[in-house]
């Protein structure tokens, strides 16, 4: 088939110029380069692996080799022709971020306490590198940018997905950062009291925290976690700059910004024990208020606020802090309209959500990313309880209704959640009723039957994961978990969708380290040096089950076949080189914002 | 993921209709089991068609896969502490060991 004429080359760069505030003759140089295969290292050159071996002590990171793809068959059910290596073009360069869990380690509201009760039962109420979040998430949006180009076909990434926990706990100041993290707005993520950091993380009765001024007499201390003096400081002191993503990027829910603590509902009881000055040190006196209260009380949630009200300022181990009005939690609607108060750029303004989520309430959305590729963002939290999610019947129907219409249409099609297969159960209805949830295997039947939705894209479980979702007779489509911010790997993703031009599509899959070094240089807390030790301390994470996380190789770097949905000629290269000049023109509009 | 967040939200809401929905994040110990055995199989160079799917019940996770030869792969793991996990590919068995010796192995650079 045939690309773009030189006349229409000249006509589309003049026009994307003049859309994008670029001059004209400068971009149509850059939009001439021919697509090439980026050559900035990524996870298939390198990797970051666990130095030490089994010594059940503090470990190391370091380089290790690259992970070339894997070709999966389990959709496409036999081995793919050999020669599609040399035919195939791109349709869509992609990434994929999820649970960032950006934090206000400082907040009342946290709950950090309640892993001095159980360390399994409570594990990711606190994490060692609970302060380093916006780094982290700085380094990962940088790393997004660096890769802007495919590493496989050098095509220019035309949208970046956010499948949820983006804030941890439900708070303004987490949601705010988050959003301008990924817009490339500057942050210095500290709350209360300026350049002070003000936590469980210097108290000496804390000690089930991690004190890295000197954690000698804390567990952490004695598995071999280093003595950082000055890192706290530096973490709630220093400016991130972002340089923000430059591509669109569209977001979901998740758990944790629909519930507090990601399963609970919010109460006016939560919101003002969040606005407060009074944070517990240890789990004791907010246990034995909050059962004591709930074994007098009738009503639970009268309890609850009972012992936050009447109880917990007079306890020993309450410590005063600073109070900050910025630590308001969110309202449901309010999470939509925060992606509404975002600049133009990267954009879209609302990151998928509108005018008319806002307004309605209504808190899923659609949107084409390009011509060839439709995008339904679904929202599958449990207002009402629970960590795990259900597509309510609304949406189900809503989805399948669109799912028809793509299919009608010949566009390919991908389903955002933030909740994944294993994790789609969630049966909580408010004692008031409920539409119907719909649960995992129905879902995947519904989604089965349009082989135009060629992936479902989700997070949550924090674990690189890659499921097929093979039809009976044929066909099926892809589910693809990424790993998170938080926990180690503190990985997020890359897809490609190309058109092997022999009736098969593949989607290649390629996991996406943060820019930071894997080898933390000690004492280095400058921006980049904080997102490092980040990674090395979630490595350490003894709760979390660290290179669990990681995945299998079948999870990371994958080509994942499926066949074509319908006769992919109908996408003519003309019009496919047109849609690429349109992402690559907004990513050097983007350079030029950023310079 | 929160799978503590049960404990906190449990004394909230007994007694409601709500506590059906509070559980921990579900599937971990099933994944773990996966990643472990496709772990393996990659390592040994097993020609996948299908990756194996796994089930779990409570004595026992099973996992069952083919081979582009359509040979069946199939991975047991009793549901104890221990975790032994055995492959099987074609009836051949190719791996005998604890699942958490393979997780750890598989994040080491060695």
């Amino acid at each position: 088939m045939a690309g773009l004429s030189r006349r229409a080359f000249l006509t589309a760069s003049a026009g994307l110029g003049a859309a994008l505030g670029v001059p004209q003759q400068a971009l149509a140089q850059r939009l001439a380069d021919p697509l090439t295969p980026s050559a900035i290292p990524t996870t298939l050159d390198q990797t970051i692996l666990l130095t030490t071996p089994k010594n059940r002590q503090y470990r190391y990171l370091a380089t290790g080799p690259g992970e070339p793809y894997i070709p999966r068959y389990d959709v496409l059910g036999k081995a793919a022709d050999a020669g599609r290596v040399n035919r195939r073009r791109s349709l869509a360069y992609l990434g994929h971020l999820s649970d960032m869990h950006i934090m206000d380690a400082q907040s009342p509201a946290r709950l950090d306490i309640m892993v001095g009760q159980s360390e399994s039962l409570w594990a990711g109420s606190f994490r060692p590198q609970d302060t380093l979040t916006v780094n982290v998430a700085a380094a990962m949006a940088d790393a997004m940018r660096t890769v802007q180009f495919s590493p496989l076909t050098g095509a220019p990434m035309a949208a970046a997905f956010n499948t949820g926990d983006s804030a941890d706990m439900m708070s303004s100041l987490e949601l705010r950062w988050y959003i301008d993290v990924l817009d490339g707005v500057p942050i210095t993520p500290n709350s209360g009291k300026a350049g002070v950091y003000e936590g469980v993380q210097v108290w000496a009765e804390s000690t089930f925290a991690y004190h890295p001024e000197d954690p000698a007499n804390d567990p952490y201390g004695v598995y071999g976690f280093p003595t950082l003096p000055g890192m706290l400081q530096s973490a709630v002191s220093q400016t991130v700059e972002s340089v923000g993503l430059s591509m669109p990027w569209y977001a979901v829910y998740g758990n944790h910004d629909t519930d507090f603590l990601g399963a609970i509902a919010v109460s006016d009881g939560l919101r003002r024990f969040a606005l407060g000055d009074r944070k517990a040190s240890t789990w004791q006196p907010f246990a034995a208020n909050f059962l004591g209260a709930w074994a007098t009380n009738p009503s639970p949630i009268t309890q609850y606020l009972h012992a936050v009200r009447s109880n917990f300022g007079r306890q020993t181990d309450m410590r005063s802090v600073t109070a900050d009005p910025a630590r308001k939690l969110f309202e449901s609607v309010e999470f939509m309209q925060a992606h509404l108060d975002s600049p133009a750029t990267p954009g879209p303004v609302g990151h998928g959500f509108t005018a008319d989520n806002v307004a309605t309430g209504k808190t899923y959305w659609v949107s084409d990313v390009s011509p060839y590729l439709r995008v339904f963002g679904l929202d599958t939290c449990n207002q009402v309880a629970g960590p795990d999610g259900a597509v309510p019947e609304d949406q189900f129907t809503w989805l399948q209704d669109g799912l028809e219409q793509a299919r009608a249409q010949n566009k390919l099609a991908i389903v955002l959640s933030h909740h994944n297969s294993t994790t789609l159960e969630n049966e909580a209805q408010s004692v008031f009723g409920g539409q119907r949830l719909i649960h995992a295997e129905e879902f995947v039947a519904m989604v089965q039957e349009y082989p135009n939705c060629i992936a479902w894209l989700n997070g949550h479980t924090h674990i690189n994961t890659i499921t097929p979702h093979a039809k009976a007779g044929g066909g099926g489509f892809w589910e693809i978990t990424t790993a998170s911010c938080i926990d180690f790997p503190q990985q997020q993703q890359l897809l490609e969708v190309v058109d092997n031009r022999d009736g098969t599509l593949s989607i290649f899959t390629t996991t996406l380290d943060h820019t930071s070094t894997p080898e933390w240089t000690p004492a280095d807390y400058s921006q980049t040096g904080l997102a490092s030790l980040s990674r090395q301390l979630s490595a350490n994470d003894w709760i979390e089950n660290p290179p669990m996380r990681m995945g299998s190789p079948l999870d990371r770097n994958c080509e994942l076949l499926l066949p074509a949905p319908f006769d992919l000629t109908t996408i003519a290269d003309a019009d496919l080189e047109k849609a690429q000049l349109a992402a690559k023109a907004r990513l050097v509009a983007a350079e030029k914002g950023s310079a | 993921m929160k799978r503590y967040a049960w404990l906190l939200a449990a004394p909230l809401l007994v007694g409601c209709s709500q506590i059906d929905g509070l559980q921990p994040v579900s599937g971990v110990p099933l994944s773990t089991v996966g990643i472990a055995a496709n772990q393996v199989l990659v390592a040994k160079k097993v020609p996948i068609k299908t990756a194996p799917i796994c089930t779990e019940s409570a004595t026992e996770f099973i996992c069952t896969g083919a081979t582009l030869k359509d040979e069946p792969i199939t991975v047991k793991v009793p549901n104890d502490q221990a975790q032994v996990m055995t492959i099987t590919v074609g009836g051949k068995q190719i791996f005998t060991g604890p699942v958490q010796d393979v997780i750890e192995a598989s994040g080491e650079l060695r």
